[in-house]
């Protein structure tokens, strides 16, 4: 009986992992450290780390949020109305000054968009957030270099709300200009690699319930399970509950 | 007291108790819908006061698109003097198309379309439309909220004696939607 559980759970995991390796048009669930919601898999880990450790130092003495999500395509979803859903699934900012920003990168269409909440309209405003999208975006995005062109925007994005906060020159972060220069693209695993490993796994189960009784699959599950259980406690933030109505601006690139 | 005479005492209680919360209820999406409204009428309001700015820069450059221009003053000044959502959502939409023609014209004024002051009124227009859309779907949704409220039984009911009535949509006109898009953000 205990055995037919394990098995069941093993396959609901999967199925989740399947899910979960296929963006679907609806806006995904927040995973992590809600800075940085990279679904598109474009960033470095370097960035991501770095983008999480400004956003926490940012919420720590602001409440305000900043937060990144790229994803592979719109699915037929207007940008403006997917990343007005998000920002407000998301709950970005705190709930009571909606002092959050949602940085939305659509990798298929080629579209970004900077969405300001209603508590930092005054700080990051339409005509700031469409120059930040020109100087520190649309550049690095056309050459190519995603993640870069991320972390920049990021980081004007958060000198105006340090700024916005008098928090001093010490929270402003450098951004830099612009200049080509050749960069590697990161990768991410190829859909061969994928099943490659898929099947690794399927033969070393099997012969794991051969051999070992299944024990080593049991332990597998029953570690994984717990991680499940504690990714949502109190490691990783979420949300603060803000909203926004749609300020800041949209581009393509 | 008879045991009757309690227990139907205790049903007229319980039902007055909940016609009371009923009541409350819509009282409060009522609320929750003219809220939204202002909401949407303040992001109107805003989209008015981009235009004489927007129209001072395209005059600029473009002195002899008289036509355009003076079509959006004047679905300005309807807008501006625009009293139900009805009324606005109207006067909106004949901005909208009314801008749209102007913008089209300033697509042959390359000067025009490099002026820092014309890109920053862009980006403007564009957020403030956008904050109108997300408004209008908001103050829809807690009109969709209120109406099914006081049309479902028993709030049907209640909304009777109250007099509440179903609150109007705030519809995209047909001309809005005819409307061409003219994308200058971002497209450099």
């Amino acid at each position: 009986m205990k055995r037919f559980a394990s098995l069941a759970l093993l396959i609901c995991l999967f199925f989740n992992f399947l899910h979960i390796a296929h963006a679907e048009a609806d806006i995904p669930s927040p995973k992590g450290d809600i800075y940085v919601q990279d679904f598109a898999k474009v960033m470095s880990d370097e960035d991501k780390e770095h983008i999480i450790e400004l956003g926490k130092k940012l919420e720590d003495s602001t409440k305000a949020q900043i937060a990144i999500l790229t994803i592979d395509s719109l699915e037929d979803n207007s940008l403006e109305e997917y990343s007005n859903e998000a920002f407000r699934k998301y709950k970005l900012g705190d709930k009571e000054l909606n002092n959050g920003v949602l940085i939305l990168l659509a990798m298929k269409e080629k579209r970004i968009r900077i969405e300001v909440g209603y508590g930092l309209e005054g700080a990051v405003t339409d005509i700031k957030s469409g120059e930040i999208r020109d100087k520190q975006a649309i550049p690095y995005l056309k050459e190519g270099k995603t993640s870069k062109a991320i972390m920049e925007t990021y980081k004007a994005v958060y000198n105006e709300v340090a700024k916005e906060y008098d928090l001093g020159d010490d929270f402003q972060q450098k951004v830099s200009k612009p200049h080509p220069q050749s960069n590697k693209s990161d990768d991410s695993l190829s859909p061969i690699a994928i099943i490659i490993i898929v099947i690794i796994v399927i033969i070393l189960v099997i012969l794991d319930f051969k051999y070992f009784d299944g024990t080593l699959t049991y332990l597998v599950i029953n570690i994984l399970s717990s991680f499940r259980g504690s990714d949502s406690g109190s490691n990783s933030r979420g949300g603060g509950g803000g909203s926004s109505g749609g300020g800041g601006a949209s581009g393509r690139w | 007291m008879k045991k009757s005479t309690i227990i139907t005492l205790a049903i007229v209680v319980l039902l007055a108790l909940f016609c009371v919360g009923k009541y409350n209820g819509i009282v409060s999406k009522e609320e929750n819908v003219d809220n939204k409204w202002a909401q949407v009428d303040n992001q109107l309001k805003r989209r008015a006061d981009l235009i004489p700015n927007l129209v001072n820069t395209v005059k600029g450059y473009a002195t002899h698109e008289k036509e355009a221009i003076d079509s959006v003053t004047q679905a300005r000044a309807q807008l501006a003097g625009a009293k139900t959502p009805e009324d606005a959502a109207e006067a909106n939409g004949e901005l909208s198309s009314a801008l749209s023609r102007l913008l089209v014209v300033a697509e042959n004024y390359p000067n025009l379309k490099a002026d820092k002051n014309f890109q920053n009124l862009m980006d403007s227009l564009e957020g403030t439309e956008n904050r109108i859309a997300v408004a209008r779907k908001d103050y829809n949704d807690g009109v969709t909220d209120f109406n099914q409220t006081i049309r479902k039984f028993p709030g049907n009911i209640i909304a009777g004696i109250a007099g509440a009535e179903k609150k109007k949509y705030f519809e995209v006109t047909e001309k809005e939607k005819e409307a061409p898009k003219v994308d200058f953000g971002g497209s450099n």
